[in-house]
């Protein structure tokens, strides 16, 4: 014990010592250093999130419903449904989305080998139900297809599917974009989308793409590669040398369209991707994904239609409304027309019709004596101003066969005359009183002697039902239905038929739409088939 | 020794054998005392060696001074970025802390190829991507490991081909989006 105690002794005080050390060497750790910051990516001017932007509503009741004219034709010789909205007082617009349908319709007759003609659905169709579906832009195909009312009939084991979203509406800009879903029997075989935009302010038109300068797609290309490999969670910073990004993006700008924020965005649909992204070994995208380009980034590199859309932003939309019959854009090669004929007008009952067409958005013609257009000559006036036709229907309702040439003449003369003095409207056309008409009359009249193949016989005085129900069942497209405004149970049953057509797909036309802009010279016609 | 030191020695064990004996139970304190000086000691010991060791392992990144994994016959060289802590408790393995401790790797080798050693470590369908180095990286969240989860990597990523295989990266971070582009540049570090 003697020795070992002081042995002892030492190795504790060396183990205390080691101890010491340890606890002062352990708080030698390098210090914390709270203000480092981890590096970041390579600065870039866009953004790239999940998802699209939200698309705005024009289904009835919405503000917007009063900016638009929609429409849907089902057609089940060819196999196409297709919904989309017109604009009033915006030909260009217009023309451009009837082009996108007619493309579609194209390409079904192709496939079937069928012609498109316009048809009506039957009795209780549903066809009323026109305007876009919020979101059917970007709803998964199958889900689109699955749907009776807005799905293509299938012809031919396949479909064309169209549908449309609103997605702009500020200052005078209005933008929509179309999407057309074709299938076969077992799948979707092609689903494309383009969006178009209209400057009601001077009335052109330009699609997403075109928003885009010429220098846009190259500046861009490199960025928009960055922020989609980043996003896929991309560790490599090898460049990126893709020439094909360029036109692999020329589809995803054809999406553009403004952000609500500022700046315009563009989406970049599931599956995308490049060769240089391929090359890095990054897969294609799993979703799609909105790259955002601020203002400053985008304004320099815009058309000027880019520049306007920019400039909408945060605007109230103030494009024209639809408040007249007259502001519908009517194509009856495109949708089943019907012209509504009334005759024998005007009367004190006409007005009530005339209110009855507006709420119905619908275009008539009235075939108006001439000894009632001074009286009533308030009453044409609102015709033409509402987009209505005024036709010849002689001066006080004569059998004009009966009459000499001399007598014909006079009949149909003097009655234009008083028509064109009174309403201000060149009088083109004329309908032989009983339809009664014969070569001489046709010679005489030198105008197009328009007749009707729907009589409603409602001088006899048939129930309201009965003669809503004629004229909704009996019409086809072409179709020419004669009444006359000076009748109650005709002035009373104008909305009725308006909403029975439409809901069989009808639009109603006037004579001169009816056959397309081109009434012929001369001859008689009871439809325009 | 002389004779003069020897004499004291002598009386002080002569008056030692003339004292009583040591009672028993001083010895008994004696032992407890000392057996607990010897149980602290030891327990300070483990508590302050191990990470008193690794701090004694641990060093600051320099653009001088890369890190070599790996034997001397077959080195891994990784370019750390400066600033950044490397504990090394072997040669084949290291700890890479970010400054402010906020992403946490630890490095290894594997004699698998990137995607193989990538699937080996949990991460079921890896990206290999190509890097600027010209290597191959793959990478990816190993399955059941989520982004700030106290328990387990966030991310692996595995880079190749380097010398007898590849370079295994098992990160763990609270915030890894925050770190992704300081992992880029650490496996873009690893040298062909």
């Amino acid at each position: 014990m003697s020795a070992s105690a002081p042995r002892s002794a030492r190795a504790l005080a060396v183990a205390a010592v080691l101890a010491a050390a340890s606890v002062v060497a352990s708080g030698c750790a390098p210090a914390v250093d709270e203000n480092w910051n981890p590096p970041t990516w390579p600065t870039t001017s866009l953004t790239v999130v999940e998802g699209e932007a939200a698309p705005l509503s024009a289904q009835p009741g919405q503000p917007l419903a009063s900016n638009v004219s929609p429409e849907r034709i089902r057609q089940d010789g060819v196999g196409i449904q297709a919904r989309y909205l017109l604009l009033p007082q915006v030909p260009a617009f217009n023309d451009a989305v009837r082009a996108y349908i007619r493309a579609a319709i194209a390409a079904r007759q192709e496939v079937t080998g069928a012609a498109y003609r316009p048809q009506a659905g039957d009795v209780g169709a549903g066809l009323d139900d026109r305007t876009c579906t919020p979101g059917s832009t970007t709803t998964p195909a199958a889900q689109l297809l699955a749907d009776s009312a807005v799905a293509g009939p299938v012809v031919g084991g396949g479909a064309a599917t169209v549908v449309c979203d609103v997605v702009w509406a500020a200052g005078t800009l209005f933008g929509e974009r179309l999407r057309t879903v074709m299938s076969n029997a077992d799948a979707v075989t092609a689903d494309t989308a383009e969006t178009l935009f209209a400057d009601a302010s001077v009335g052109d038109v330009a699609s997403g793409a075109q928003l885009w300068g010429p220098d846009a797609l190259g500046t861009l290309a490199a960025e928009v590669v960055d922020g989609l490999r980043r996003a896929a969670g991309s560790l490599s910073l090898a460049p990126v040398a893709d020439p094909s990004a360029a036109e692999r993006l020329a589809g995803a700008f054809a999406t553009t369209i403004p952000a609500a924020a500022g700046g315009m965005q563009f989406t970049i649909p599931a599956g995308f991707t490049t060769d240089g992204l391929m090359a890095l070994g990054i897969p294609p995208t799993d979703a799609a994904r909105t790259i955002l380009v601020p203002t400053a980034v985008a304004e320099p590199l815009f058309t000027d239609f880019g520049r306007r859309l920019l400039a909408s932003v945060g605007q109230p939309y103030s494009g024209p409304s639809v408040t007249r019959p007259g502001d519908v854009p009517v194509d009856c090669s495109l949708t089943p027309c019907v012209a509504l004929t009334y005759d024998d007008g005007p009367s004190d009952l006409t007005p009530s019709m005339l209110d009855a067409l507006a709420t119905h958005r619908a275009s008539a013609t009235f075939f108006a004596m001439g000894e009632k257009a001074n009286r009533y000559a308030a009453t044409l006036q609102r015709m033409v101003a509402e987009g209505h036709l005024i036709g010849n229907h002689s001066w006080n309702h004569p059998s004009l066969t009966k009459l000499t040439d001399a007598q014909i003449a006079s009949q149909l003369r003097d009655t234009t005359a008083a028509l064109e003095a009174a309403s201000g409207q060149k009088i083109t056309m004329f309908r032989p009183p009983y339809g009664d008409y014969n070569a001489r009359v046709l010679a005489v009249a030198q105008m197009p002697a328009i007749l009707w193949d729907v009589d409603t016989e409602d001088w006899e005085g048939p129930a309201d039902d009965v003669l809503t129900e004629r004229v909704v069942t009996r019409s086809k497209p072409g179709s020419i239905v004669l009444q006359h405004d000076i009748h109650g149970n005709t002035a009373r049953t104008v909305g009725a038929i308006c909403d029975g057509l439409l809901d069989r797909g009808f639009t109603m036309a006037t004579i001169t739409q009816l056959f397309q802009g081109s009434v012929p010279n001369s001859g008689a016609w009871r439809s325009a088939r | 020794m002389n004779e003069t030191a020897q004499a004291p020695l002598t009386r002080r064990n002569t008056a030692s054998s003339r004292r009583s004996p040591t009672p028993w139970w001083v010895w008994t304190l004696a032992a407890i005392g000392g057996v607990g000086l010897v149980a602290f000691v030891t327990v300070i010991g483990v508590i302050t060696v191990p990470p008193a060791i690794a701090n004694l392992q641990t060093h600051v990144a320099t653009a001088t001074e890369p890190l070599v994994l790996g034997p001397e016959s077959a080195p891994v060289i990784v370019t750390v970025p400066e600033g950044w802590l490397i504990t090394r408790p072997d040669d084949s393995h290291a700890r890479i802390v970010t400054p402010d401790r906020g992403l946490i790797v630890d490095a290894s080798l594997s004699a698998a190829d990137a995607a193989q050693a990538a699937t080996d470590a949990g991460v079921a369908a890896p990206m290999v991507e190509t890097l600027a180095s010209g290597l191959t990286v793959a990478h990816g969240s190993p399955s059941g490991s989520s982004e700030g989860a106290a328990a387990g990597p966030d991310l692996v990523a595995v880079v190749g081909p380097v010398a007898g295989g590849s370079v295994v990266f098992v990160a763990s971070s609270g915030d890894l989006e925050r770190y992704r582009a300081a992992m880029a540049s650490l496996v873009e570090g690893v040298q062909p």
